[in-house]
């Protein structure tokens, strides 16, 4: 179905849309829910990401739909979120995620390449862990879900999650450390 | 966006996939439901099982008025057994004979229902009735079980037959039986 999605979408059809909204929904309030942590916000934001994925597909054309969209819906949230804080003039929306790695922005022209050399190091650290650590390190820096949200999606405690979370912000801070950062 | 947060955007689509929330849903969903249904299945077999433990089917049984030579053989229909009247009828009960397959040394019938079971001794000649009556009787191997109802119309019966071999049952059968205007129907439950 993925597949026939974006052919609909290289062919400037509508119906894919339709599809992707029938199809990722909930996908996506998901993870604006996560991100935004409100239900209005994420509903306003949702129209921005069928915008995006229509303006950006073509010229894109993903292999993995799911993984896709759920950058696209990150990236709307995140900007979303910059233009509410914005309009509130430094208001009180914070990404309490975010603080909890310190890594220093320096707005360089060489971010770009960082950024990259960043997604290389998260990835490979990543692929060492185990499949049960690296969906709890998702769940809650990508899709930005609460501990409480993890504990009963798997069915784990809280504290051990929140423990996991610690020693793999630890390990990752070493290996950033380690490179550079 | 913070650093991090845009490098986190170009995390292996694989990881981002194990991790999809509504898909780990769906499967914890489906773990749940397949675990029910597994344990309907297996509630439902260990009932059927029980309730079949001893009823295996392994006898066969003939319902014969006393005093006449028809006997109908009962399956999981009902079927006319006789027109036994209280009023008019000259023979005192309905008689249930019973061919089991099992090895069983004693049977033991009890009724649910209206009527009375009772014992006949049935000579070449003679026919006449034995002390024991009730709602609950032991009888010998192959001894005709007989049950007299107290009216012919409305009655619904059971009559529980349970074989036993060296005081352990190892069969049983239920034996149904309605009583309409013409008589009786009977069946094997």
């Amino acid at each position: 179905m993925d597949y026939r999605i974006v052919e609909l979408l290289n062919e400037r059809n509508e119906k894919g849309l339709e599809l992707i909204e029938k199809k990722y929904k909930k996908y996506c309030m998901t993870i604006l829910n996560g991100i935004l942590k409100n239900e209005n916000d994420s509903m306003e934001c949702l129209n921005d990401v069928w915008l995006k994925l229509w303006n950006s597909i073509p010229p894109n054309k993903p292999k993995d739909l799911d993984a896709y969209i759920a950058c696209v819906v990150r990236n709307c949230a995140f900007n979303y979120l910059k233009y509410q804080k914005a309009k509130k003039r430094g208001g009180s929306v914070e990404i309490l995620s975010l603080n909890e790695i310190i890594i220093t922005a320096k707005e360089t022209a060489e971010e770009k390449i960082e950024v990259e050399e960043l997604k290389r190091l998260i990835n490979a650290y990543l692929s060492n862990q185990k499949k049960k650590k690296r969906i709890i390190f998702v769940l809650r820096y990508f899709y930005m879900l609460q501990i409480e949200e993890i504990a009963s999606l798997l069915n784990i405690n809280k504290k051990t999650i929140s423990t996991i979370l610690f020693r793999m912000r630890q390990e990752l801070k070493e290996v950033l450390v380690k490179e550079g950062y | 966006m913070n650093k991090f947060n845009e490098a986190m955007n170009g995390l292996e689509p694989q990881y981002v996939l194990e991790a999809n929330p509504c898909k780990i849903k769906r499967r914890k969903t489906i773990v749940k439901v397949v675990i029910l249904c597994i344990s309907c299945i297996a509630i439902t077999m260990a009932s059927f099982k029980l309730n079949n433990k001893f009823q295996s089917n392994q006898c066969v049984v003939y319902a014969s008025q006393l005093g006449s030579d028809k006997e109908v053989m009962l399956g999981s229909k009902f079927s006319n057994v006789g027109y036994y009247s209280v009023t008019q009828s000259s023979f005192p009960a309905l008689g249930l004979r019973i061919e089991e397959k099992i090895e069983y040394d004693r049977m033991e019938a009890s009724l649910i229902g209206g009527g009375n079971l009772l014992k006949y001794n049935i000579t070449e000649n003679d026919i006449w009735q034995v002390d024991d009556w009730g709602n609950k009787l032991k009888y010998n191997k192959n001894e005709i079980i007989f049950w007299q109802p107290f009216d012919s119309e409305n009655s619904n019966t059971c009559i529980n037959v349970s074989f036993y071999l060296n005081d352990t049952i190892v069969d049983n059968v239920d034996i149904q039986i309605k009583g309409n205007e013409f008589g009786y129907i009977a069946m094997i439950k």
